[in-house]
């Protein structure tokens, strides 16, 4: 004979039918005298079926899509805290950069800045000096051509040429006359021709 | 349980082998065979579809992320029973440190594991057949530990072996809480039980 704290401790094997013929036997004889066992054993008979009829509650139907969209969502935004699970989605590595990036950027502008209130010749290296042109004139030279202007120093006659309206085609000027001269382009032609001429007389 | 092997379909296993090489059709079967199982234990854990959705949500995420945890000497099912498992427990405390940070502001006793139904009387409990709402809230009611092993014997249907597997504890501690949860189950269910017979 059992008592209904043994009852109650098998009463899942009991009911699975897992218990051993004796202790079967033993549960059969308690329960038919004990009313208050009996109601137990009823009433879990009764829970059992009732849980395993409850209603299954299935994912919604766009269940699917929504994973879909979170698993492109985590690669693209990568908002995951750091640590061991998240640490391929820090966003450290992305404030560094861009900081690293903003702090070149602002002193580029200031260095930018400081350098456009410098006076314009600091614009040149001193090695390399600007090369004084020539200016479009309003007026036109005798043979059509454009004028041009002359500039501080520049001069007008070379040899007794009239430079200060010269042809397009004293532009011509070769390798050996650059060698020749660091003076500007349209000198040259016209000075070597002029002091040719002159020896010559 | 839940591996196929009807009709040479693939198994669980052989499935998340696949995924593991690359193969995301292999992953999209698998969520296939677990999204509904999965959710329909995350709400009898937490009694809420939303939350519910969330969790499993957040477990296939999980198993995308870290499918490299999986090792083969364990089934798919215990595995992914066990993430799940983790997140619906952890849900559940963060709302009971959230009920409790509330209740003590006003001095109310926490009275989240009492089982009230205030809208349903006798009558709506028709031929024996417990009201599904009377028995959600028995569960809910049912301390964690007991909870988690009914839902997985009783509602899920899983075998002994397998919820020892998934919770980590001996067959023979799985078999005293279920036999233990039940007649908690039976505790709070009687007076309705009660009822229905008369």
């Amino acid at each position: 004979m059992t008592n209904c704290n043994d009852f109650s401790q098998h009463l899942s094997d009991y009911i699975e039918g897992k218990v051993s013929r004796d202790l079967k036997k033993k549960m059969d004889e308690h329960v038919a005298t004990c009313s208050s066992c009996e109601k137990v054993r009823d009433d879990f008979v009764q829970i059992l079926s009732s849980l395993r009829d409850l209603p299954r509650i299935d994912a919604s139907s766009d269940f699917e899509q929504k994973l879909r969209d979170r698993i492109i969502g985590e690669k693209i935004l990568p908002i995951k805290s750091p640590g061991k699970a998240g640490k391929e989605y820090s966003l450290k590595p992305i404030i560094v950069s861009v900081g690293t990036a903003a702090a070149i950027a602002l002193a580029a502008l200031i260095i930018n800045i400081n350098f456009i209130n410098q006076p314009d010749q600091q614009f040149y290296s001193p090695r390399l000096q600007p090369i004084p042109m020539p200016k479009l004139d309003n007026t036109v030279s005798p043979s059509g051509a454009p004028m041009y202007q002359s500039f501080p120093g520049a001069p007008t006659t070379i040899g007794g040429a009239n430079v200060s309206y010269p042809d397009t085609s004293l532009f011509n000027y070769d390798s050996e006359s650059r060698r020749r001269s660091s003076d500007p382009l349209w000198k040259i032609q016209v000075d070597t021709q002029s002091t040719s001429s002159k020896r010559d007389r | 349980m839940t591996s196929k092997n009807k009709n040479n379909s693939p198994t669980d296993e052989q499935l998340i082998e696949k995924f593991k090489e690359g193969n995301i059709y292999a992953y999209n079967e698998l969520v296939r065979r677990y999204k509904d199982q999965l959710v329909n234990f995350a709400y009898r854990f937490l009694g809420d579809k939303d939350d519910a959705e969330d969790i499993v949500q957040e477990t296939f995420l999980r198993v995308y992320k870290k499918k490299e945890a999986y090792k083969s000497v364990a089934k798919f099912s215990t595995w992914i029973y066990t993430i799940t498992g983790n997140l619906a427990k952890t849900e559940l405390r963060r709302r009971k440190r959230r009920k409790i940070l509330s209740l003590s502001n006003i001095g109310y006793e926490d009275k989240d594991f009492d089982l009230k139904d205030t809208d349903s009387g006798p009558e709506e409990l028709v031929d024996k057949v417990i009201n599904d709402k009377i028995i959600q809230n028995a569960i809910q009611a049912l301390p964690e530990k007991f909870k988690e092993v009914i839902i997985f014997r009783d509602i899920q249907e899983l075998s002994y072996e397998e919820i020892s597997s998934i919770v980590k504890i001996p067959l023979g501690t799985v078999k005293s809480r279920v036999n233990r949860g039940r007649l908690k189950l039976q505790e709070k269910l009687s007076g309705y039980l009660k009822e229905i017979k008369e």
